[in-house]
């Protein structure tokens, strides 16, 4: 045997000591990763389903057809408002978000599309409280629209563009670069490039960030407060006139004393949480691929 | 001479594909034994399944034995039969932490050592690899910041710091230079002294430069190549000319090496 | 349109400070260091200070709303960071590959809840174990740790808030370590496996040990997050003012709930020092919140992106 094979002989004695303690710690770790991950789902299913029990329990067909004002009637009025808001946001995140998201993708130069991506990550900092704050600062009262439609629906829009912007961004620098060689050696020009090509080619990205900002949008309340206020009615107009949505339903209601508004709270809560999951599943399907 | 490892009618498939079949070999202890073969013949595979490594991948089926000092592979502790047998990666991936603590990863996993034990495993470890010349003055430097042959003698040292029987090596030369390349050849004629060295490689030159045995893979089945009909199947159609060059370079080693007077076991079951 | 941002950025944060600048001159230094948000009589004839009209009475200190943000904020950060660790850590290493798809959507479906829906399980379900169960539980047996011995109020405050705002910010975390923990090179964990390693050796020096940054920079955008989070704070915070908190079962109130709550009475004061107050203490809210995100994005890099899938 030579020297260096005695010494291995030696220190092989030493290894496998701490078998044990870590067979041991792996276990541990196993065990309190899976606690906690069943302690999550057990959480996920305690507010969804606490919230399908209530809900199940007060909806009746009726709040979906008759207007409500947070104590009586029902949620019509705050379903249709809550989507002419969402509407209203798209309309303005929509265009701003797709095309913007195509020039950070495809024109802007590093230090341009840096600085403009800052701005991007800073508009999402905003806490929606403060937008809600700027949207009553600048759109209710400089603009003079009141509280009214266009007020919230622009305020919401503000906090969706950030999300379609990204995501569509992204998926447009996930097309390769050969596809779009191959449309300019056919002689196409960049823009038809940009609207043709890239457009129809992100068009699942682009849906996932629609059914995504949709999702959260819709789920908003802070924004809302004070630029789109409260409807006991529909909404018709665009300014001067406020807009009643699901989520001022649910936290108004509940401080209301009577068992009526209680159970509206719950409805409103199961129809948004329902239509939210929906949408949140809806993106995840279609941009399984990914 | 006994046999470390033996493999008896190996099959690996997944849902897809059959990446093995029927391959049986033994390597025998304190040599170093090639598998050569094309790439995508599943030689990578076939080394995975000596130390379970192919239990990371769900997908992969493994039917038939590896036995490993006569106990299937099966009855270890997954941990403890992955020390004894190591495995040096064909892209060098020392971890992203100082030379030392890259060494000294494997023996503070399996062993409470004092800090001078650790010092003399590491410091063995590297003489072993031939690195220690290199490093010695700078133990804390980042391994990422080594050339590319260091590297990989590096993975040879965190290898051999946990004190295994067998060290298996995986296209360990593919992606360094000629120099780093011949540096490391060197080294296994080295190790074979106190290790059994497993090389895999689609390499002629090298087995034939380093190899006491050659075992030669073929889409996942072992090539019987020393037997003279063989080369004429017509399932090995493709792998003639591999297999042409194979044994015209093993006969011209074989012929060397007899010259000097050394009986060296170049195939399965024959003394040449 | 890429510039659409920049151009709301500009407009809002001019108009922010602008709006504030009367409340600036009015409180001053004072803003800071008071605990007391007195709103004034608006009855009364307005009084000028500094230049500036104001109620009668009135005064502005911003000090028990930060103090309550940032407990809250720390509380939901207890609670968030371990429990996002071990979600990514399990996800990354013992799930099952079929299995890891469900269970990252099911950890992204709680960013889908809405926060006014948070708030209502806090008020019907948390509130009154916190009140019943938990809270005296506590104070019997855990009041020699400081802070824990106080009086029980409602289950409403600190302890409801914080776990709910923690509840709140364990998808973004999540979702930032797991995706950086998922794009660590295969060939350090093989490495690992290959020297004999566990599975939670893996995890401890690989994927803890090379996401420190990404883990540094996604409980960073948790915070952020947590610290601008309005609705669901408002519900089970209790919501009091001029209080600072004395123990971990003390009502609260933070910056972003009290701007919810009070501008609705703050549109009544003619001399529009209130909402001044109510601007100057969002402004202050956004260069935190903007603090914690820029820093929790740049630190983080690629992996902060999917918080925008998550936020």
């Amino acid at each position: 045997m030579t020297e260096s094979a005695s010494k291995t002989a030696d220190f092989r004695k030493l290894m496998d000591a701490k078998f044990e303690r870590r067979v041991f710690s792996d276990l541990l770790v196993r065990i309190i990763g899976y606690c906690i991950l069943g302690l999550m789902t057990g959480l996920l299913l305690a507010i969804v389903g606490y919230v399908a029990i209530l809900g199940l329990g007060s909806i009746s067909f009726k709040m979906f057809v008759t207007v409500g004002n947070t104590s009586t009637g029902g949620l019509a009025n705050a379903i249709v408002g809550t989507w002419e808001l969402v509407g209203m946001g798209l309309l303005l995140s929509l265009p701003v978000g797709v095309f913007g998201g195509l020039y950070l993708s495809e024109y802007s130069s590093r230090y341009t599309g840096g600085v403009l991506r800052l701005f991007v990550d800073i508009l999402t900092s905003i806490p929606s409280i403060v937008l809600g704050l700027f949207g009553y600062l600048v759109l209710v009262i400089e603009l003079n629209m009141g509280y009214s439609l266009l007020a919230g629906g622009l305020t919401l829009g503000v906090m969706m563009i950030p999300y379609i912007m990204r995501i569509s961004e992204i998926s447009y620098s996930n097309i390769p670069g050969e596809t779009r060689e191959a449309a300019f050696a056919l002689g196409a020009n960049s823009m038809q490039v940009s609207l043709r090509l890239l457009l129809v080619q992100a068009r699942v990205g682009i849906m996932t960030a629609i059914l995504l900002s949709i999702s959260i949008a819709a789920g908003e309340t802070a924004q809302l407060l004070y630029t789109a206020l409260f409807n006991n009615g529909y909404t018709t107009g665009l300014t001067h006139e406020p807009v009643a949505y699901l989520t001022y339903v649910i936290w108004y209601s509940l401080n209301q004393p009577t068992p009526y508004a209680h159970a509206l709270a719950y409805s409103a809560a199961l129809v948004l949480v329902s239509s939210i999951f929906f949408l949140l599943l809806l993106s995840k399907y279609i941009g399984r691929g990914k | 001479m006994t046999d470390i490892i033996e493999v008896k009618n190996l099959g690996v498939a997944t849902d897809k594909q059959q990446i093995l079949s029927n391959v049986s070999l033994s390597i025998p202890e304190n040599t170093i034994t090639t598998i050569v073969g094309p790439s995508g013949s599943g030689k990578s595979t076939l080394i995975r399944t000596f130390n379970r490594l192919t239990d990371l991948y769900p997908r992969l089926r493994v039917n038939g034995e590896v036995l490993f000092h006569g106990r299937s592979v099966r009855e270890y502790k997954v941990m403890l039969l992955r020390r004894r047998i190591g495995l040096v990666f064909q892209k060098p991936n020392p971890f992203p932490m100082s030379v030392f603590d890259n060494v000294a990863f494997g023996p503070k996993l399996h062993a409470s050592l004092t800090g001078s034990q650790l010092d003399t495993i590491v410091e063995e470890s590297l003489k072993h690899a031939g690195l220690y010349g290199e490093v010695k003055d700078n133990m804390e430097k980042n391994a990422m910041d080594l050339s590319g042959g260091q590297q990989q003698r590096l993975c040879i040292a965190r290898a051999l710091a946990v004190q295994p029987e067998v060290l298996m090596m995986d296209e360990p030369t593919s992606s360094l230079d000629p120099i780093a390349k011949s540096r490391i050849e060197e080294l296994m004629l080295r190790l074979k002294e106190d290790y059994t060295v497993v090389l895999v490689t689609h390499d002629i030159d090298q087995a034939n430069r380093v190899s006491d045995s050659i075992e030669l893979l073929y889409n996942g089945k072992i090539v019987e190549y020393e037997k003279p009909d063989v080369l004429q199947m017509p399932e090995y159609e493709h792998a003639r000319q591999f297999v042409m060059k194979l044994s015209r370079q093993v006969g011209r080693q074989s012929r060397s090496t007899s010259e000097n007077g050394c009986f060296v076991k170049l195939m399965r079951g024959s003394l040449v | 349109m890429a510039v659409v941002p920049l151009a709301i950025m500009v407009i809002l944060f001019s108009f922010l400070i602008y709006n504030a600048i009367p409340s600036m001159r009015y409180s001053g230094f004072d803003f800071f260091t008071s605990y007391i948000w007195n709103p004034g009589m608006f009855y009364r004839d307005p009084i000028m200070y500094h230049g500036v009209p104001a109620p009668y009475k009135s005064s502005f200190g911003m000090l028990s709303f930060f103090v309550g943000t940032m407990i809250t904020t720390a509380f939901a950060l207890v609670i968030a960071f371990p429990v996002s660790i071990f979600l990514s850590l399990t996800l990354n290493l013992y799930t099952p590959r079929a299995l890891r798809r469900p269970f990252s959507a099911m950890v992204e479906l709680f960013a889908g809840i809405p926060s006014v829906v948070y708030g209502l399980w806090g008020v019907i379900v948390l509130e009154p174990i916190l009140l019943h169960r938990i809270e005296p539980w506590m104070k019997t047996n855990l009041s020699f740790i400081p802070g824990f011995s106080g009086e029980v109020f409602s289950g409403a405050g600190i302890i409801a808030a914080g776990l709910i705002l923690g509840i709140m910010i364990i998808p973004i975390v999540t979702a930032v370590i797991s995706e950086s923990m998922a794009s660590q090179p295969k060939e350090f964990k093989e490495g690992v496996y290959a020297l004999g390693g566990t599975k939670w050796e893996v995890g401890r020096h690989i994927l803890l040990r090379n996401t420190r940054r990404q883990i540094a920079g996604g409980t960073l955008l948790g915070t952020g997050r947590a610290l601008g989070e309005t609705m669901a704070v408002l519900m089970v915070s209790g919501a009091v003012v001029n209080v600072l908190p004395t123990s971990i079962f003390s009502l609260t109130n933070t910056m972003s709930a009290q701007i919810a709550a009070a501008l609705d009475s703050a549109f009544i004061d003619a001399t529009g020092m209130n909402i001044s107050a109510l601007v100057e203490l969002g402004v202050i809210l956004v260069v935190i919140s903007l603090i914690a995100n820029l820093a929790g994005r740049a630190i983080a890099g690629k992996a902060a992106l999917r918080g925008y899938e998550n936020d």
